[in-house]
Parts: structure tokens; C-alpha cells; sequence
């Protein structure tokens, strides 16, 4: 009834099913009568959940009470709230490590005042007590499960000629490791400036919009975008003259827009006069086109992603791959900024709902259409159409 | 962590050593006590020891540890006595209703202040401890390690919608109850 709790306790969570399940009885006063056939049983379990299990057939569900125990007691508590303002004010504290100085302008204060009660949470000082340590020590000591240690490799190996050419195969395959291992690194880095650079544009789109009666940055109209591919240093006429706004109004640091993944995103400072990027492939992240005037971001919407490849393959005259990643991560994955300021790593150009991020639907539709009269299996599962489109460029 | 897979039993000295004073501080706030605390501290370094080889290396040691240490709290929580918090004979729907906390109104030490006095340590421990423990987990985590949504989500198992609702819920909380107890208003010490 629970999904799978992982092996370190980690905190318990209702399936759909159950949170759907729990909603309705809570809609109904916790009464299970008059339950619809298609979720009796669980509502049923419920109930008897609710009830303590005082039944002794009912087996113990912690999860699944601590679970509808947590929301009922939001419910039945007074609690509080913050304004809006303190909201946003507390996500750019998290978004920036709790470093107000960083936050932007508009919700500084109030992410100052965030950090301040925060910090109150530090406590005192803290001395190190060997004793406890010691304490620790005894109690794994005594327990009789010893760690499964690894055996050092020497002392496995004899001074048998196979054993030397086991050394030597060790040796190589330690050199042809090291370069991966490297690579893994600096991939790591590479993946975690991205996040790091969406999330501060994130705050800084968030700021924007708290300041724009909720609308996203636009400094055109769609029709005055139809060349929204069209990157001009002189002329904010793409879309990513869209989102560059944020650095000139001073929302967002330029460098968040800048990935390390981009070997073209300029190093030094951009001329002050600039109202967008110099050409296309300085644009480091794709974000929202303005699709029949569609001007907000739904919470779970994706707004901001790594750039797209799609438009780099057309404007290079070469036939793009729809399953193509972004190259900001050499074709690994993405990250993508959701409306409500998460940032999300997805292996594939897709939303959770099947929808392509670097495609308009019309395109998408037209694909599937194509792969059908040539009988090639769907693509993606089928997108849901009633979510709103996410189509981003640059 | 990787000496201490290998067999170097002295690796995890060290490692407790080095997360000695961090993780107890964060501890004796979740759990409101330092037996309480030394407890969970005892269990999460056992886990760790049972755990060793299956640690990913290339994961940070630290908010695996944290996750950890928060996990057995709310265990230990949850054996010494079952959410005490809430009334269940308390119809549902009567809630006591919603109240806005706006941040600039709530009078807070600046951390120019300097080190609170023993008699504002004692009141932080009276406002936290009015909070739930999901309230306080969340924000503890937050604070103490300074991890995204994202990350907070991925290491509780939660998702990260729930973990900004509390995460507001929880600042907002203890914004009020730092307030009651600095002011000497105790009226609302049962809410929780």
C-alpha cells in the first residue's frame, strides 16, 4: 500500500493511489460509507489505519500512518503561513545556500531577515567529546556484523608469474581508469555549474515576475518575434533576447547565463549597450517561446532548460536527431527549470508528461504522424494534451 | 570513508571525530535532548559501519550522514511515544484556523549580535520544540546543510512540492513561536 521506503528508514510516502484514496476520506469527515467501488479497499484500509487498528487482522502500516497522521495534523492545527513575498524570499534563501547577499535586490531584505532567524537555529558551542567517540567505537564493536572489507590486492597475489601478469593487467587498467575518473569529475562540475546557474536564473525569473504581476520576461510581442531564432547583439528580437532582459535589469549576474558547457558563451563581460548575445551560439539555455501569448509557467511547466540542439542543427544546415540531448553536457542529459524554481536532471528532451522540450507541438505531432505511415513504433508515449505546451529556443 | 571500506579501522575514528560537533548540534535540535541526540548519533554511525560497503564513494559523506542521523531521530521519536502531537478525537475540518506571519514584522537577533545569550538559547529551544518533527527536519536540514529542494526531496524520499510546503510552513512556525517566547507569550505553546 506504501511505496517502497528505502533500507534507511527515509521518510514514508503514499502512492497516488493512496494519496487520492486519503484525499476522499478526508473529503467525507473519514466516513468510508458511500466509497466508490474503484478505491473501496483502500479507502477501507484507511480507516482502519485511522482507527488505530485496533482490529487484529489489520497489519501494522507505520508508513502509511505516519503518513495520513502528518496531513491530518496540518488540518486539525492551527498553522501559519507566510506571504507571498517571505515565500519567494525563502526559496532564493535556499536557492543561494542561505547567503542573502546573493539573493536578488527585490527580496533581499526579507531573505536578510530568512537568515537571520535561521541562524538562530545554530546553538551553542559544541565540544568535541572523545568519550562519545569512544562510546560509538564500542557499540560497533560489539555488534557482530563486521564491514565487508576489501582485500588489499597484494596480499591476494603470490609471486607466481601469472600473478605478475596479473599485476601488469591491474596497472594498465589502472591508467585506462584514471581518464574516465577525470572525466567523471570534471563532467560532475560541469553538471552541477549548470544546476547552480538555472536556479539562480530561477530566482532571478521569479524576482521578474514578482515585480511583472507574474509574467515572464518578454520584451517583445510573438509577432514582433517571429525571427525568434534571429540572435542580434543590437536588436532584441529572439527569444533569447527574451531572456537576456534578466541581465540588463540587472535580475540575474550575467554569468548565470553563461554555461561551462558552451564553448562559445562569452568569458569576458558583455558590452553594456548589448541587448542580446552576440550570435546564436553564445546562447547557453533555451527558454520559453510565447506560444499564442502564453505568458506564464505552471508550477511543474519546465521554463528554462540547457540549450537546445535542435536549432543548432537546422541553422547548421545538418537534419536534426529528435532524440538529441543538449550539448551543454556532450549529449548526456539536461537540466530543466520548472515553474515552481526546482531544477531537474532528465536524460531525455522530454517533460515527465512526454512532452518534447525543444519541439512545438505541431512538429511532435507531425513526427509521430511520419513515424506511423512508415510503420515505425510511437516515439514517446503519448503527450497529454490537455498540459500546456513547452517549446523552448533560443 | 574509502580507507575505512578497505580495512582501516582508524578511518572511522576519524570520520566520527570529524563530524562529532556538526552533527550532534543538528541532532539535539531535531530531537530536543542530548541523550535523545547521542542516541541517534550512536545509531547513525552504526548504520554507517553496516552500510560501508554499499556507500556510493563518489557521493558526498556529509548529507548521506545527515540523512541518516535525521532518519534515526525520527525513529528513536517515534519509539519513545507514537506523534503525541495530534488529537485524534478532534473532528476533522475544525481546524483553528490560518494566520500570515510576515518576516519583517518579527523581531530577530542579527548575527552581528554575536552568540546568544543562555536565556535566547533556551528560548530557540522552547520555539523549535513547538515545532512538528517534519517542520523541523526540513528546516534543520535546510539550514544545517544548506541543500536545495531538490536535494532535500531526493534524500528524505519525498517530493519536493512537500518539501517546500513545509519548508514555508516551517520558517513561518518558527518565526511565530520565536516570537511568543521572546515576548514572554506562552498562549500558544500547544500548537504544534
Amino acid at each position: 500500500m506504501k511505496e517502497s521506503a528505502s533500507p534507511d528508514g527515509s521518510y514514508p510516502r503514499l502512492t497516488a493511489a493512496d494519496e487520492h484514496a486519503l484525499e476522499w476520506l478526508l473529503d467525507h469527515r473519514l466516513d468510508p460509507a458511500g466509497t466508490p467501488i474503484e478505491i473501496a479497499p483502500r479507502v477501507q484500509q484507511l480507516a482502519r489505519v485511522l482507527s488505530m487498528a485496533g482490529e487484529a487482522d489489520v497489519p501494522r502500516d507505520d508508513a502509511l500512518a505516519d503518513a495520513v497522521l502528518d496531513r491530518l495534523a496540518v488540518i486539525t492545527s492551527k498553522s501559519f503561513v507566510l506571504s507571498d513575498a517571505d515565500e519567494d524570499a525563502v526559496d532564493a534563501a535556499v536557492m543561494t545556500g542561505m547567503d542573502a547577499s546573493r539573493v536578488p535586490s527585490v527580496l533581499r531584505d526579507r531573505a536578510k531577515r530568512v537568515t537571520s532567524l535561521v541562524a538562530l537555529l545554530d546553538g551553542p558551542e559544541i565540544g568535541h567529546d572523545a568519550a562519545l567517540t569512544d562510546r560509538v567505537l564500542a557499540a560497533i564493536e560489539s555488534t557482530e556484523a563486521p564491514i565487508e572489507t576489501e582485500k588489499p590486492v597484494l596480499a591476494r597475489l603470490s609471486g607466481r608469474l601469472a600473478d605478475m601478469v596479473s599485476i601488469a593487467a591491474v596497472l594498465l587498467i589502472s591508467a585506462s581508469v584514471v581518464w574516465p575518473v577525470m572525466s567523471t569529475v570534471r563532467t560532475n562540475a560541469m553538471r552541477n555549474a549548470n544546476q547552480a546557474n538555472l536556479a539562480v536564473a530561477g530566482v532571478g525569473l521569479g524576482a521578474y515576475a514578482a515585480d511583472f504581476a507574474d509574467h515572464l520576461p518578454r520584451v517583445r510581442t510573438p509577432e514582433q518575434q517571429r525571427r525568434w531564432w534571429d540572435v542580434n547583439p543590437h536588436m532584441p528580437r529572439s527569444n533569447a533576447s527574451n531572456l537576456f532582459s534578466l541581465v540588463r535589469l540587472q535580475y540575474t549576474p550575467e554569468q548565470a547565463l553563461k554555461s561551462p558547457g558552451n564553448e562559445h558563451a562569452p568569458t569576458g563581460p558583455l558590452p553594456a549597450d548589448a541587448v542580446d548575445w552576440q550570435d546564436i551560439r553564445q546562447v547557453s539555455y533555451s527558454y520559453l517561446l510565447p506560444i499564442a501569448g502564453r505568458n506564464e509557467a505552471s508550477s511543474v511547466g519546465v521554463v528554462l532548460a540547457d540549450r537546445s540542439p535542435i536549432m543548432l542543427r537546422l541553422l547548421a544546415g545538418e537534419v536534426p536527431d529528435i532524440s538529441e540531448n543538449s550539448p551543454n553536457h556532450d549529449g548526456r542529459g539536461q537540466h530543466m527549470l520548472r515553474g515552481d524554481g526546482s531544477v531537474i536532471w532528465s536524460t531525455e528532451p522530454r517533460t515527465q508528461y512526454g512532452d518534447h522540450i525543444y519541439l512545438p507541438r505541431s512538429v511532435e505531432q507531425a513526427v509521430e504522424f511520419r513515424r506511423w505511415q512508415m510503420g515505425m513504433p510511437a516515439w514517446h508515449t503519448p503527450e497529454l494534451r490537455h498540459y500546456a505546451d513547452v517549446f523552448l529556443g533560443p | 570513508m574509502r580507507q575505512y571500506v578497505k580495512g582501516n579501522r582508524d578511518a572511522l575514528r576519524q570520520i566520527i571525530d570529524r563530524y562529532q560537533t556538526d552533527l550532534m548540534r543538528f541532532l539535539i535540535r531535531l530531537t530536543g535532548s542530548r541523550d535523545a541526540a547521542e542516541d541517534a548519533f550512536q545509531e547513525t554511525f552504526l548504520q554507517l559501519h553496516l552500510s560501508a560497503s554499499r556507500f556510493d564513494t563518489s557521493r558526498r559523506l556529509r548529507p548521506w550522514l545527515f540523512t541518516i542521523a535525521a532518519n534515526k531521530a525520527r525513529d528513536g521519536l517515534r519509539k519513545k511515544s507514537r506523534q503525541p502531537l495530534l488529537v485524534l478525537s478532534k473532528p476533522v475540518g475544525e481546524s483553528e484556523g490560518t494566520e500570515m506571519v510576515d518576516l519583517l514584522e518579527i523581531d530577530v537577533p542579527t548575527p552581528s549580535d554575536g552568540m546568544l545569550s543562555a536565556e535566547q538559547q533556551r528560548l530557540v529551544d522552547r520555539a523549535v520544540s513547538q515545532l512538528s518533527h517534519p517542520l523541523r527536519e526540513v528546516l534543520l536540514l535546510a539550514y544545517f546543510q544548506r541543500l536545495s529542494y531538490a536535494q532535500i526531496a531526493d534524500e528524505l524520499g519525498i517530493p519536493l512540492g512537500t518539501v517546500k510546503s513545509r519548508l514555508h510552513a516551517a520558517v513561518a512556525s518558527f518565526a511565530k513561536f520565536w516570537q511568543q517566547v521572546a515576548s514572554g507569550d506562552n498562549s500558544e505553546d500547544q500548537h504544534r
